[in-house]
This record gives structure tokens, C-alpha cells and sequence, in this order.
């Protein structure tokens, strides 16, 4: 057992280092003007916390949040490599199992992998060009990628020197705008930096890079699946602790209703649900976790059923414990493993769920990539560009993979307890 | 035995009663009431208001929600104004193709899934049976419809050997009657194994674990020192007991199956429910929403009734608890 974490464990650092090594050598400026974006941005509110609203800025978080999870990363493979010993204990505590070690780190990948989009993408997922050659490209074919960062807004000579550096960061940021091409004449008609891209995974119908939104398309799906997998295990813990400790009229009430939910198939329920609230992704998040939290009061309830009679319980009662004690010192701990194991399987449905409704065109809206939007934009290209549709079902294939996964060790161990 | 089957019917009536107040309620939570959709802002106020009386929009909530229960009751679902045609009949006509589908796939899903069981227990611990359990897992966590688009792109649109959908050939109702079903076979092959393979991996890994298990219990051993035959042993003592939790899948999938499998629908443009379904919310066609909502919620209960009533006929130990 020790040699496959031992094994798996190196895997890992290797990954770690080439996600460090990749994004130093190609995307540094990127990364440098992230990192100055967010140390400025803390200095200035800093400074003068009465304007905090005017630093503040939505479209940078997405730059601050990869700056941090790059530094984050160095960081971890510098300690790793110093105590490589005792994250190993660590981790083959947690993972006993073969299967749930490799199911982990493939979370895990993919959880980094949508915290460092704007680093790891090649190109803006939304930048296009020349569309005339650089529509539809195979795999691995070779292009240009020309960036401008247009000229710093004015009235910058007046503003002190950290505003200055600030300001130029966000800038580079928030303004540069890219193209791709195929062609010298495109090229030599614009000013721009040129740099040679390779589209790994080929570009779509509307010439923009596949791989890039592929990574983009993880943060959305990815961030959808564990926003609402939060929410339904939520509010599922909840419904089964109160049906499983208050037992008897408010039980068969409960259970009447989540009878009612499992009755109607969940992706009809969904798609009703779409047709009627809209398709925001915050309205998408609330109703995959309206979809989705029966299995788990099912399940926390049936614990707790089991639970509520075992000594500790019944002399918690006895010594006087309010039910609000037993319920949080008692039931809840004892309850976690269960509601972490259908969390996690709760994930990988609910991806799945998200794919197939923006597959269908009921989630999340394009040009905003996630892995079931590229999937359905691309089917109408099925026959003349297959790599569209593929590879981003391939990711979604290995996510929802990975969390089986886990699932099946985590149950195996859970069971010999 | 019949009181048992009538007890499950009658405990999914509430159910059936709690499925339409919800459509209800969603219908509901759309602001205004459902004529604002129908009557156009040129019409007069007082004719609108005529015409929300004449459909019972002028009453209380309670008044209205009557009223809905005594329209499902007798089938009337209201207007489908894209199909223009009522929504009951605009359903009765999609839902016989989902039938054909639901059918096929379910009778593949079997066979594919007792078969590879099968094969993994008899060469147990070779490549194949790792074949089938890992195979089996990865199949079963597969996106539907990405599964449906890859076998669209290889036997479709590489090979050539299936067409890419509907459900017949353009002229088919020329063909002769056995023509007619080979084409219609050819049509169908795609989009039931798609449904089929994750019950199919489901089936053959219970089918697997379940009869390893089975084989090492006492009685088969018991049987074998009382000289039964090795086929005999293993035809009705051990896979009687293995294929119980093949019934409860193959059960699980008919209401799931009939209700209209959505995605694999759409990209077969295969004209049954979960195709009618998807269409209705593109056209915002609300009545036809509803009713198909209703529809495969309706079925998804049924089909549970009768996944529940099975695996109480097939397995005694249940079937003697009672209700």
C-alpha cells in the first residue's frame, strides 16, 4: 500500500511541477501582472479603505484568484519537497484505498486546473481572428496568436506611483485583446505582438481555441457542480437530521415529500424547472441542488435512525443534552463520512447533470464555455471536426471518473468500520 | 398476492395527487396567470378579462387548482398552440415511438448485461472478467450523450453503416412490411444500445459480484454433495439468486427510460417524448411543458410500481415480510 501512495505520490509532484514549470516559462508576464494587480489592489484599500469599492473589480478576480493558487502551488512543492515524509502519512491515512488515491488526485487536478484557467489556457477563450484560416483547424496545428495591450487610460501622469503600477497591471489584464491567424497579409494589416500558438486540440467553428476552453469550461462546470452539490447536501443533511431525530409525524411527512421529488425523473424536473425560472447559472445551481438533495436525507436519516439508539446518545439524552447539543456534538460528526461519500458521488452527477442540460442548450448560455455548451455548439460540426465534441467529453468522462472512484474505496472502507 | 399488488398501487396514489400539485405550483410561479401568454396586449381589457373567466381565472386558487385536477383527471392538458392540436393527443401520438426505444433498449440492456456477467464468472480472474469490471465502471459513469455523439461519429458518419436519425427512412411507408421493420431496426440499433450500455455495465457487475458470492454460499455446496450437476447447480440454485438485482435495475430503468430519454432523443431526433419535451421549452410552449412533465412523472411512478411489485414476486424473503 505504501509503495502505490509512494508511487501516486510522485505522480502528483511531477504534475505539480510541470503546471509550475509550464506557466513560469510561458505565461510569466501574465502571472507577474496578476500578482502586482492584487498586491496593489490590497495596498491601495489599504491605504484608503473608504474607496475599497472603486479597486474593486469582478472581471480581475478570476487573474488574483490563479496569481495566488500559482504562488500557492510553488509554495506546496517547496514544502513537499522538504517534508515529502509526512504529507505521505498524511495522505495514506486519509486514502487507504488504490482507487480512491488516484480518483483524489484526479479531483484535485481538476479543482487546480479551474483555479488556474487563466494561466494554463494558451489563449482567451473568447479570442477569435481571421476567421477565414482559422476556422475549424485540426488538432496540433500550428498558427499565430497577436496580442495587444492597448495604451494605458489616460490622466495616469498626475496619480501617485502605486495607483500608477496598478492601474498599468489591470490594464494588461483586463484590455489586452488577442487574435488569431493563419495568414502574413492578417498579421502585417494589424499592430500587434505576434507569438506562434499551437492549437493542441484544434480550434471550432468560430476559429477559437478548443484547449483554452476547455480549461475555461472547468471552472464552470466544476464551480457549478460543487456550489450546488454544497447546497443540496445542505439542505439534504438537514431534512434527514430532522426527520431521523424528531421520528414519528414530522418523519413521515418528510419522507412523504422526498418520496414526491425521487418520483419525478430529475432531469425532467430540471428541464420543467429551466423553462419556467430562466437560465442564469445561479438559477441553474439552485435547481440541479433542488434536484439532487433526496438521496442525502435518505441516507443521513437512516444514520441517524441507527444512531439515536447507541448509548452515547441515548446518555447524552439522559444527562440533560438540549437536542440542538446531540444533534451537533453526536449525530453530525458521526454522520460526515456517510455525507461526504454521496457528496462526492453527488458531484459527479450533478457535473453530469449540468453537461447534459447545457449540451441541450438549457444551461449555461454560450459564449460562456463549460464542458457541455462546447460539446453541444460542436455537434452540428460532428462530421467535418470530431475534436470539438471529443475532448471536452473527455474531461468530463476522467471528472466524473475520478469521483467513482473515490466513491468505491471510500464505501470499501466505510463498511469495514 | 394481489392484495400486496393492490396495497403498492393504492400507496402510489398520493404520489400521483402530490406530482400534479407541484406542476401546479411551478405553473404558478410565473408571474401573472397562464392566459397572460395567450391573450395578446391589443386586446381590449374588458374581452381579456372575458376570456379569463371563460377559463376560470377569475375564481380563488383553490377554485382553479380543482379545476386543474379535474382536467388531468379526465386528460384534458389544454392546447398545444406550436403543434396546434390538443396536448393529450399531441402525447398519445410521441409517446408509442418512446415505447419502441424504451423496449429495445431495455431487452439489449439485458442481454448485453447477463451476457457479460456471465462471461466474467466463467473466466473469472482472467482479462476478460477485469475487462467487465473495470469496463464496466468506466461505461457506467460515461455521459450519455457523449457516448451517443461518439457512436454517431464512428458507426454513422465514419462507417456508414447506421443512418444518423429519425426513426424511418425518407419514403419508407412505400417498403414492404418486412422492409419496413429492418429499416426501422436499423434506425433503432444506435440510439437503444446508448440507453442501454449503462444498465447493461450496472447488470453485469451486480450479475458478477452477486453470483461469485452465491457460488461459495452454503446450499451450493450443499447441493454439490448431493451429486446435483454442475448445470443444474448453477442454473437454478446459483443464478436464480444472482438475478435479483437484475430485476431491480432492469426496474429502476423502465420508468426512467419510458419517461423519454431527453438527450439521446434529441440527438437522434428520435419523435418521442423526451424530443417533444425538449422542443416544447424552445418554442415556450407551456401547456405541452406541463403535459409532458406530467406524463413522465406519471410513468416514472408507474414504472416504479412495477419494478417494486417484481422484485417482491421474485424474491419470497421480501414478499413474506408483507407490506
Amino acid at each position: 500500500m505504501k509503495v502505490f501512495v509512494k508511487k501516486y505520490f510522485n505522480f502528483l509532484l511531477l504534475i505539480f511541477g510541470l503546471v509550475v514549470l509550464y506557466s513560469t516559462l510561458f505565461k510569466y508576464t501574465l502571472i507577474k501582472q496578476s500578482l502586482i494587480s492584487l498586491f496593489f489592489t490590497i495596498i491601495s484599500i489599504a491605504i484608503s479603505p473608504h474607496k475599497a469599492g472603486e479597486f474593486w473589480n469582478r472581471a480581475l478576480m478570476e487573474y488574483w484568484v490563479a496569481g495566488l493558487t500559482y504562488l500557492f502551488l510553488v509554495i506546496a512543492l517547496l514544502v513537499i519537497i522538504v517534508k515529502i515524509e509526512n504529507l505521505k502519512i498524511l495522505i495514506s491515512k486519509v486514502f487507504t484505498q488504490r482507487n480512491s488515491v488516484s480518483g483524489f488526485y484526479g479531483v484535485v487536478s481538476f479543482v487546480l486546473i479551474s483555479l488556474l484557467a487563466p494561466v494554463l489556457a494558451p489563449a482567451d477563450p473568447y479570442a477569435q481572428g481571421d476567421l477565414a484560416t482559422t476556422r475549424l483547424l485540426q488538432p496540433f496545428t500550428q498558427g499565430t496568436m497577436m496580442i495587444r495591450i492597448p495604451d494605458a487610460p489616460p490622466g495616469l501622469e498626475e496619480k501617485n506611483r502605486i495607483e500608477k503600477i496598478r492601474r498599468t497591471a489591470n490594464n494588461y489584464l483586463l484590455n489586452r485583446i488577442t487574435r488569431f491567424t493563419r495568414s502574413d497579409e492578417y498579421t502585417a494589416a494589424n499592430e500587434y505582438h505576434t507569438s506562434s500558438i499551437i492549437f493542441i486540440l484544434g480550434t471550432d467553428s468560430l476559429g477559437r481555441d478548443v484547449f483554452s476552453r476547455i480549461i475555461y469550461g472547468t471552472r464552470i462546470s466544476v464551480g457549478i457542480g460543487f456550489a450546488a452539490t454544497i447546497a443540496a447536501m445542505s439542505f439534504g443533511t438537514f431534512i434527514g437530521l430532522l426527520s431521523g431525530f424528531f421520528f414519528g409525524f414530522v418523519d413521515k411527512i418528510l419522507m412523504r415529500f422526498v418520496d414526491l421529488f425521487i418520483a419525478i425523473p430529475s432531469l425532467f424536473l430540471v428541464i420543467t424547472l429551466v423553462a419556467f425560472l430562466g437560465r442564469s447559472i445561479t438559477v441553474l445551481i439552485i435547481i440541479l441542488a433542488a434536484a439532487g438533495w433526496m438521496g442525502t436525507a435518505r441516507l443521513v436519516r437512516a444514520e441517524v435512525l441507527k444512531l439515536r439508539e447507541r448509548e452515547f446518545v441515548l446518555s447524552a439524552k439522559l444527562l440533560g443534552v438540549s437536542w440542538f447539543g446531540i444533534i451537533r456534538s453526536h449525530l453530525i460528526p458521526n454522520v460526515l463520512p456517510v455525507i461526504l461519500t454521496g457528496a462526492i458521488l453527488q458531484l459527479g452527477n450533478v457535473i453530469l447533470a449540468e453537461a447534459a442540460l447545457s449540451f441541450l442548450g438549457l444551461g449555461t448560455q454560450p459564449p460562456i464555455p463549460s464542458w457541455g455548451n462546447i460539446i453541444g455548439e460542436a455537434t452540428p460540426y460532428l462530421r467535418i471536426a470530431w475534436w470539438i465534441a471529443i475532448f471536452p467529453g473527455l474531461a468530463l468522462s476522467l471528472f466524473v471518473i475520478s469521483a467513482h472512484l473515490i466513491v468505491e474505496g471510500a464505501q470499501e472502507k466505510i463498511q469495514s468500520i | 398476492m394481489i392484495r400486496l399488488i393492490l396495497g403498492r398501487i393504492v400507496s402510489s396514489i398520493p404520489l400521483i395527487v402530490g406530482l400534479v400539485t407541484i406542476v401546479f405550483i411551478i405553473v404558478r410561479l410565473l408571474p401573472g396567470d397562464p392566459m397572460t401568454i395567450y391573450i395578446s396586449p391589443a386586446v381590449p381589457p374588458a374581452v381579456a378579462e372575458q376570456l379569463r373567466a371563460e377559463f376560470g381565472f377569475d375564481k380563488s386558487i383553490i377554485h382553479q387548482y380543482g379545476r386543474w385536477i379535474w382536467g388531468v383527471m379526465r386528460g384534458e392538458l389544454g392546447f398545444s398552440f406550436t403543434h396546434q392540436r390538443g396536448v393529450a393527443e399531441v402525447i398519445t401520438s410521441a409517446f408509442p415511438n418512446t415505447l419502441i426505444l424504451a423496449g429495445t433498449a431495455i431487452l439489449f440492456q439485458l442481454i448485453l448485461g447477463i451476457s457479460l456477467g456471465l462471461l466474467a464468472v466463467r473466466f473469472h480472474k482472467s482479462f476478460i472478467d477485469k475487462i467487465v469490471s473495470v469496463g464496466g465502471l468506466i461505461i457506467y459513469t460515461l455521459p450519455t450523450f457523449w457516448v451517443a455523439i461518439l457512436l454517431l461519429y464512428v458507426f454513422s458518419y465514419t462507417l456508414g453503416i447506421f443512418p444518423s436519425s429519425q426513426m424511418h427512412s425518407i419514403g419508407a411507408d412505400e417498403f414492404g412490411r418486412i422492409e419496413y421493420l429492418l429499416d426501422l431496426l436499423k434506425h433503432l440499433i444506435l440510439p437503444a444500445t446508448v440507453l442501454a450500455l449503462p444498465g447493461a455495465a450496472a447488470i453485469a457487475r451486480y450479475l458478477r459480484t452477486n453470483l461469485l458470492d452465491v457460488l461459495h454460499e452454503q446450499f451450493i455446496i450443499n447441493a454439490r454433495s448431493m451429486g446435483l450437476s454442475e448445470r443444474k447447480i448453477f442454473l437454478s440454485y446459483a443464478l436464480s439468486n444472482a438475478l435479483i438485482p437484475t430485476i431491480t435495475i432492469t426496474g429502476t430503468t423502465i420508468g426512467i427510460l419510458l419517461a423519454g430519454a431527453i438527450v439521446t432523443e434529441t440527438i437522434f431526433s428520435w419523435p418521442g417524448m423526451g424530443r417533444l419535451t425538449v422542443s416544447a421549452i424552445f418554442a415556450r410552449d407551456y401547456p405541452l411543458i406541463i403535459g409532458c412533465t406530467l406524463v413522465a412523472g406519471i410513468v416514472v411512478i408507474i414504472g416504479n410500481l412495477i419494478a417494486d411489485i417484481m422484485y417482491r414476486v421474485v424474491d419470497p424473503r421480501i414478499r413474506t415480510e408483507g407490506l
